[in-house]
This record gives structure tokens, sequence and C-alpha cells, in this order.
């Protein structure tokens, strides 16, 4: 053990961790460096062939095209009553993390670690975070959603917790920054958070294409049917929006919105043909209302896909909510992928981290 | 002529003819048989060797003189072979009457763009598909599946709906109405109504043209010709899909966007188009045109043996602004010489229930002798003396007589004026049964008349504007991926068109706001500025009147503290701070781009005032000074601009200034897709006026 130069990304919930490893990961691994990855406790969301894995692992394997078994990448799942039997089972997550940590890190030159999206869990039974990273001589990069200032308080309560267990910080990059916060979060924000110890090792300011969901991700989501324009699936969408005007007064909305995705009746052809005069991104049909053939032509001409779900319009938009504000891993977007690397390696300091990875290995040396 | 190898052609080849009755095939060539074309026909069918008398040949390749125009009428599967024969052939022009393109689904939409290219790539012209054919009295042709051709006469019918052209077809047969061409215009591949509209117009034996539409999708070149067209004959067109649930039924029906009424009302208007509300109008316009001269100056006389009606038709004349004739003393004189002393004199000109058919003839002539009037109204209920027809009779005589003025009648009643008012028609004067329709049609002729009045006028541009400031402003926006400009920014670029704006500044923190205060003087008006926040009054986000930099400084944090309480998640670019205006006329200008006609201009009382009196008016940019004039006095609140109750009129010169730049400034953009200013401040004249809030969508492509 400790062969391997790792490095633990930590962060809460929707705040750009697994984006930071499928970053930095691309970007080491162009250098070529052997680049591993492991998420020693995950949470489980999704089903696959019987057993609740997390999302995250499921893209980062796919997307990276990683050679070992989920079990070895993620091998520890917790649901959410995962309190029932953790006392009981404690020694054998335990173990099962360490065998999953030796054999990820073999033959790497870098392991990235990523927490889980609340970095305190497993505190109670001292099977947390920070003291995996003092197990693994990791160092610890925070992932921080960088959209108010307080974000300051968070990142210092981390690195108090995580040094009162003996773990070490090597900096903190912070994400999802809107575009009139990011003067803030590189200069007073950032001042701030290096006079309490934490390097800033980026500010990445807020992508819509990034955290805004894809057609694709719309149909998985709502299970809808998709009636014209299969082809395009990778359109963004940034927006939401609701026909039950007359077109004359949607007009003006429907222009007003970028990137749309257009929730109205199947019937109601009127707004349907002045929607897709609007460019949206697509329109959903809601209640199963098959839409008239000359309507499905004329989105046909312009490009635009159609959905039809069965839920009515209140039950699709509960439904869309979910999808808003995060990056959903869905390895059908190589687009966002693709953009998500491109991000990683023009705003986070990676140079410092290689720096970090080489300076380490010097010291092992020297021992 | 434009056209003319479909309204005239040399010879017609029928692709499906057919000897089996009920086929589409065989309706066409029989109605080709017996129309009386002189041309050459050649029915197509490679299963037959002779149709209905006529030599038939397996394709138009075996055809060995030329053809100019083919109609087919034979399954959509088969059509694009056939049509592509054609090309080879050399044919000029195809009538396709089959259905089973656009309309059906979306293998029939790719069917139709193949038929269209092969007709391109051919220089063919292609009327349809899915349309019911073309009638040509003059000609004469009729490929169409009406039985009798229907009287020559000088009415030119294009209808986007066949089938209803058809009905109106069989009507007009009936009804013995001169009709000079009919076209179904089917899915529009290729053809469209402004085609057919310059080709009609160029037409010496059509006197005016009817539109029966549910869309147009060539908006601005629709304007551009009938404009042009209409200096020559009337246009009148009517309308499907005008309410919200006929616009919804018109886009199932053809699958294209109807767009908004007021844009096509906007649209006829500019382009001197007549409107009509009925089939019924359609026609009654018509026939006054084609059978009518046009009125001159001076009113309308109303000549009637009945007060109550005579009533009736003053009511209509008020309502729709018709000027009613005040007769010259003369006049007057010699009426009342004759006439009995219990008739009135006055307009209308009341003759009496005992007037018989030479007392009208008397009235009729005195009144057509007077200058004052410029049309005639006769009214006729049936009383006991009352003679119909030998009234009708000298009508008749009366116009051909005196043929300068546009003499209408309404004879009331059912079996008593029947034959009467039937003879009328047959002599072409225009014989209605209620006062309504004669009123409402002069109103028409008088406005075609005021439209070939008007004359030509070029739209004038303003030369001190910046474009290139604006494309700065624009540029920037579109790097933020933002379409809706922020409110300095949107005020910059009118500015940058020489519309007068107050001087903003955006500030970000409260020291910002106070420098920014002192700097353009107080009292201060503070507005926050986020795109996400659309009613900024509703949630404490605009605070008017601060007249110190201590006041300014506490407002900035109290707006700023609800802002965050109310909409914690609004995108926030700052606080706008601007020196508060004096009040004025609160008017509103905006724009929202049609899709089919490009960008509407609205004008009308601003404010809050705007969505609840809708006291507006439209126009269609580029506008003349002229229509801009019209736009303004069309509203109510051009009364209150005037000036009322001693109060002094507003700047309307530079109100109407600022109309006209902002219809170039939208013009130079096209990416504008609206625009509103709301409020527009007028101020007294001589003062000017200051657009104070303006907001600009962008198109992102």
């Amino acid at each position: 053990m400790g062969v391997t130069y790792s490095l633990y990304i930590a962060g809460t919930r929707f705040s750009g961790k697994t984006a930071l490893c499928l970053g930095l990961y691309s970007k080491f691994q162009e250098m070529g460096l052997k680049v591993g990855y492991f998420k020693p406790v995950g949470q489980g969301v999704k089903i696959v062939d019987g057993v609740s894995r997390d999302p995250d692992v499921l893209l980062l394997k796919e997307v990276m095209e990683l050679e070992e078994s989920l079990d070895t990448l993620n091998p520890v799942v917790l649901g959410k009553r995962y309190l029932d039997n953790l006392l009981k089972d404690c020694d054998k997550l335990e173990s099962k993390i360490r065998k999953g940590f030796d054999e990820v890190s073999k033959n790497k030159d870098i392991l990235l670690i990523e927490s889980p999206a609340i970095p305190e869990l497993l505190t109670c039974c001292n099977l947390d975070m920070p003291r995996f990273s003092c197990e693994f001589k990791s160092k610890i990069l925070f992932s921080l959603k960088g959209d108010e200032d307080s974000v300051v308080e968070k990142a210092v309560l981390f690195k108090r917790f995580i040094e009162q267990k003996g773990g070490e910080t090597l900096g903190i990059v912070l994400n999802f920054v809107p575009l009139q916060q990011v003067e803030r979060m590189r200069g007073i924000v950032s001042s701030i958070l290096e006079g309490c110890g934490l390097n800033v090792l980026g500010v990445v300011p807020d992508h819509r294409d990034l955290t805004n969901p894809i057609v694709y991700d719309i149909v998985e989501a709502l299970g809808a049917e998709v009636l014209t324009c299969s082809n395009k699936l990778e359109n963004v969408v940034e927006d939401y929006m609701i026909g039950a005007m007359t077109p004359e007064s949607a007009m003006t909305w429907l222009r007003r919105s970028i990137g749309k995705a257009f929730i109205t009746g199947g019937d109601r052809t009127d707004l349907i043909l002045t929607a897709i005069e609007t460019k949206p991104s697509v329109i959903i049909l809601t209640g199963n209302i098959y839409p008239s053939r000359s309507v499905l032509n004329s989105a046909e001409e312009k490009s635009i896909p159609v959905l039809l779900v069965p839920d009515d319009t209140y039950t699709t938009v509960t439904k869309l909510e979910f999808l808003t504000g995060r990056i959903v891993p869905s390895p059908k977007s190589m687009k966002k992928i693709q953009l998500t690397k491109k991000i990683i390696g023009e705003y986070v300091n990676w140079k410092r981290i290689l720096d970090d990875f080489v300076e380490s290995k010097r010291k092992r040396g020297n021992a | 002529m434009k056209l003319n190898t479909l309204f005239n052609p040399r010879s017609i080849a029928i692709i499906g003819a057919s000897n089996s009755p009920g086929k589409v095939g065989f309706t066409l060539t029989k109605n080709m048989i017996e129309c009386g074309y002189s041309g050459e026909i050649y029915p197509i069918n490679p299963g037959a060797e002779e149709i209905q008398g006529l030599k038939c040949y397996p394709s138009v390749l075996d055809v060995s003189s030329e053809i100019d125009l083919v109609v087919i009428a034979i399954p959509a599967n088969r059509v694009l072979n056939v049509v592509e024969e054609c090309g080879r052939k050399g044919v000029k022009a195809l009538i396709i009457i089959s259905a089973g393109f656009k309309e059906a689904g979306r293998e029939g939409a790719i069917l139709e763009k193949k038929l269209v290219e092969i007709c391109h790539k051919y220089g063919m012209r292609l009327q349809g598909p899915n349309c019911l054919g073309i009638i040509d009295t003059i000609t004469p042709i009729n490929l169409s599946f009406a039985r009798t051709m229907p009287k020559r006469g000088g009415i030119g019918f294009i209808s986007q709906s066949g089938a209803l052209g058809t009905a109106v077809l069989d009507w007009a047969i009936k009804e013995e109405i001169g009709i000079s061409s009919f076209i179904s215009l089917g899915n529009k591949a290729d053809l469209d109504e402004v085609e057919f509209i310059e080709a009609m117009g160029e037409r010496e034996e059509v006197k005016v043209i009817l539109l029966y539409l549910e869309s147009i999708e060539r908006g601005q070149k629709f304007i551009e010709i009938a404009k042009k067209i209409v200096k020559k004959k009337p246009i009148i067109v009517l309308k499907g899909g005008v309410s919200t649930a006929g616009a919804r039924a018109a886009g199932s029906h053809t699958g294209a966007l109807v767009g908004s009424f007021i844009a096509y009302r906007t649209a006829f208007k500019k382009a001197g188009v007549i409107f009509a509300e009925s089939v019924e109008e359609l026609f009654n316009y018509a026939s006054a045109f084609v059978e009518q001269p046009l009125p001159g100056n001076g009113g309308v006389a109303i000549v009637t043996n009945a007060g109550g009606p005579g009533i009736l038709v003053t009511d209509l004349c008020e309502k729709l602004g018709v000027p009613l004739a005040t007769l010259s003393k003369t006049t007057r004189q010699e009426l009342a010489s004759k006439l009995p002393s219990a008739a009135s004199l006055g307009n209308p000109i009341d003759i009496l229930g005992d007037a018989m058919a030479d007392r009208y003839e008397f009235a009729l002539e005195k009144t057509l002798q007077d200058d004052s009037v410029n049309s005639v109204i006769v009214l006729l209920t049936p009383q006991a003396m009352t003679e119909s027809m030998g009234t009708a009779e000298k009508i008749v005589e009366i116009r051909k007589k005196r043929p300068n003025k546009p003499i209408l009648t309404v004879f009331m009643g059912g079996y008593s004026v029947n034959e009467a008012s039937t003879y009328l028609k047959d002599n072409k004067i225009p014989c209605y049964d209620f006062p309504e329709k004669a009123v409402k049609t002069i109103s028409t002729m008088l406005e075609y008349s005021r439209i070939l009045g008007l004359e030509e006028e070029q739209v004038e541009r303003f030369t001190d504007v910046d474009k290139a400031r604006v494309e700065i402003i624009f540029q920037n926006a579109r790097i933020d991926k933002r379409n809706v400009l922020l409110p300095h920014e949107a005020a910059e670029a009118v500015e940058a068109y020489g519309i007068n704006v107050p001087k903003i500044r955006v500030a970000r923190t409260s020291e910002e706001a106070i420098k920014f205060a002192d700097e353009l003087g107080y009292p201060i008006v503070l507005k926050i500025v986020s795109p996400d926040i659309l009613h900024k009054t509703d949630i404490g986000g605009v605070v008017l009147n601060l007249k110190s930099p201590e006041e300014v400084r506490i407002s900035f944090e109290e707006i700023m503290s609800r802002v965050s309480q109310f909409m914690p998640h609004a995108r926030i670019y700052g606080i706008m701070v601007y020196k508060m205006l004096p009040s004025g006329r609160e008017m509103i200008v905006g724009m929202s781009r049609d899709v089919q006609f490009g960008p509407l201009l609205m004008f009308g009382l601003g404010g809050i005032y705007v969505n609840i009196l809708k006291d507006v008016s439209f126009g269609l940019a580029p506008l003349t000074k002229y229509e801009v004039d019209k736009m303004v006095e069309d509203t109510k609140a051009y009364t209150l601009l005037k000036g009322i109750r001693g109060e002094p009129p507003s700047d309307i010169q530079a109100l109407k200034e600022t109309i006209l730049r902002v219809s170039q400034f939208i013009l130079d953009f096209p990416q504008i897709l609206e625009m509103d200013i709301n409020p527009i401040i007028v101020y007294q004249e001589g003062r000017g006026c200051i657009a104070l809030d303006v907001k600009i969508t962008l198109t992102l492509d």
C-alpha cells in the first residue's frame, strides 16, 4: 500500500465531483500516466442486473472504459436505510474497501478516489472519508459549489474535520460558479480561503451545457415515446415552458426562452406550431394525446424532437424537476463528456496536482 | 403573361384519363371536351386505345407534338415517375389533382419534396398537389370537377380550400355570377397565391381578384405583389382561421402556422387588400366592383319609400364611417317641386309609402345629378301601391343614362320583390335583401377609392444612427448566451438609433449607487436588474424619488434584501440607477416579428393600462410617414395626445419620429425578435419624448 499517488475528491451532493474525476482522469491519461478511479462508498440509485449501483461509477466505467469490475471500483453501495445492518457489517465493509483499493491501485501512477455525496458519511463507525484518506495516504481535494459566500464556511469546516482525523488537504475547486459570481469567487472568496490554508485550485464557471439535461435524459426520466427526430436526442434542455395560453400570448415567452422543453397537450395544434417556430430543444406532449400528422411533419421539417408521455402536465413537470441543476451522468451525451474534459482542463489547476504527484514520487524515491 | 401555360395552354395532356364514369380522370376529360377548348387534348392511359372519342397515349413521351400543360390524376405513389417523364418531354406546367402528399403524413411530405425537386430540375411550374384544378372561361378550359362552366365574367377566384372553391363555384353558376378564372391552390408545393395574384393582375379580363386563404407563407412577398396589383384592380380576401379555435383547426388541416390574425389584418391593410368576413360578402363586394363605377368625392344618398329602413341605413353609414351626402339647395328645391309635401327632403330622402315607379325615377334622377352625391342606395319595401318590377325597370334605365355613380339597391321582402330583384341583378345592378349588405358594400368601395388615391410614399431613412454600437451590444449578449438584453443595454441600443433614453448606470454596491446618483443628480430611481424577475414592482425591486445619498444607500440594501428573500434563485446583475423623470403621457411602442409578415409594430396607451384598455394600433415595417400618422390617429389615446380640456398638446411629432426610428432599427437588425418601449413618456409639444423602459429579445442563431 502507498505506492500509488492518490487523490481523494470530496464534496457535497451535486458539487461536480464526478465531473472533476472525469476531467482529471482524461487529462492525466492524455499525458501518458496510468490513472485509476475508485469510489469506496457509493449510494445506490440505479439497479443494474438486480444489484443497486452508484450511477457515477457506472458512468466512469463506461466512459473511461475501466477494466475493473463494478464491485471492485465501488465495493460498498449504501441505500437510504443504510444504518439497519451497519454495526453488524462494519468489519466486512472495511475489508471490502481495502481489498478494492489494493486491486485498483495496482500498476497505477495516479488513483482518483471519489467521496460519497455526503462527505461525513460513516463517521459514526469510523469508516469515513478522512480516515481512509489517512490509510490510503491520499491528499484531499474539495469540490464545492461556489454559488455564495458561505462556501468558505463549509470548506473550512470540512478542513477542520479532516485535520482533526489526521488527514491532509491539497486544496479546493469551486464548481458551478454563476457567471456573475465568478469575479467574487476569484477575488475575495479565494483570498479568504487561502488565508484559512486552503489552496484554490480552480474557479469553474457554471456551464449550462453541462448541468442542463439533454433530451435523451428526459426520454429516460419520463419513459417517453419519441415521435420525431430520434437523431436529435442530444439537444440540450435549458428551460421548461408549459403551454396553456393562446399562441399570440405565448409567442413573447417562447421567444425569450432559449433551449426550452415545451410541454403541452397533443391537441394544442396551434401552440405546438407556434412553439416549433421558436426552435425549442424538444416538445413534450402530455396525456398521451397524439398530435395531428401535419404537425409532426412540421416538427420533422424543422428537426425538432417531439415526445409523447402518458402523464399529465403537472406530473411531467414534477418528474423533470429532478433533472435540473446537476450533471446528469448519461453516457449518451458525448458532447457533455467532451465539454467536461475541456472545462476541467481549462479552469482547474491540474499542473498543481501534477507537481504534487512529482514531489511525492521524489520523496518516496529518496526514502 | 405570367403563367400563360396554365391559363391559356396550346395543348393539354390528361394523365389518368378514363372511360369509366366516377373516376376523376373521366370527369376531367369530359369537362375538357365539353368546355369548348380549341387546343389539342391528349388523354394518357397505358390501358386504353381511345378515351371518350379521343386517341389515347400510353405516356406523354408517346405524344409527338409539344404539350404545354399536363394534369395528373393518378395515385400519389405513381406521380413521381410520370412527372419525370413530363420533364423529359419538355412540359411547361403541371396541375396535380392527386392527394396523398404533405397533407397525408411524413411519407407524403417526402414525396412532395421530391416532386418539387423534379419540377425545378426541368423548369416546370406546378399547381397543387391535392388541388381541385383550374377553370378559365376566357380560354376556355375546365380542368375541374365542376360539371358546367360558370358564366364568363370579371371575377378571378383563388381558393386554398378546394372543396370550398367547388361549392362556391357551384353556387356562382346557379346565381349566374360571372367568373373569369378559378384556381384551387392545394398544397402550394410550388405555385402559391402570390404568383396567381400576379398572373391574374396582368390579365385584362379579370376585373377583381377574390381569395379564400387559410395561411400565407411568403407574407412579405404577398404584401409587395398585392400592393402593386391593387392599383390596377381590387383584391378581396376571406381568411379562414381567424378565431383561436379556427386557427387551431386550420393548423391541424394544413400543418402550417396560421399566425396571428392581427398580423394578417395589418398586412392586408398595408397592401390595400380588402377584407371580407364571409363568403357572401366576398361575392357581394366582387359583384359591386365588377358592375359598378367607383364612388368619387361626396357622400351617399338614400332614396326610400319607408322611414324605418331609411333610419337603419343611416345608422349603419354612421357606424361604418360612410359619409352621407348633404343635398344642394337646388336639388332640394327640384325635389320639393314634384314630391308630396309630406316627403322628407333631407338624406334619407323619404318619398313615402305610396311611391310608384315614376316617383322613384324622378327622385333617383335628381339625386344622381347632385354633385355632392357620390353614390345612391335605393331602398324599397313592398307596400300597397309599390310597383317593384316597374321601379326596377326605371332604375336600369337610369343606370344606362347615368353610368358614373354607383347605384345599389335594397329590395326588402320575399315573394313580392323576387322578380324585380332578379331583374336588377341580371342588369348588373346589385340588389340586396337587407340594408346592411348595401352599406358595407358602399363602405368597401369607398375604401378602395381611397386606396387608389394614395400616393406612393418612399420610406425615409435616418442617417444619424450608429449601427456598429448596436452590433457590439448584441455581440456581448450573445457571448453571455443571453437573448434578452439587460435594460441598460437595450436603452443604449435604441439610443444609438437616435431615440431619447434616460442615462442609466448599473451599480453593484451601494457605494457605487451613491456615486452614480451624485453624478446623475437627484431625485433618483433604483431598479433591480435581473432577467429572472419580471414584475419588479411586485417584489419591491423598484424605489422612486430618492432625494439623498443616504436614501439611495438604504434603498439599495432594502432592494437587495427583498430580492434575496422573495427571489432567492434569481440571477442579479446589479441595480439600475437613473434620474427620476418628470411625468408625461405614457405610451407604448412595441414590435413582434411575425413569422409570416415580419416586423409587426404596435402603438398605444402605455404603462399599466395597456393590458386592460387594449387601446393599440398596428403597422408592418417598413413604415411610411403616412402609415405612422394612421397608427397614431387610430388610437383613442390620440385625442389625449392632442390635448383635452385645456391641457396643452403633447409632442406628437417627436413620438411619430420615434416610431419611425424604431421601424428602421428593427429592420436593420433582423435578429431582434421582439421589442417593447413601455412606457415611452411623451411631453408637451416641443419638449420631446423619452423611452423609459426598453425590452429587447434577440434570436440566438
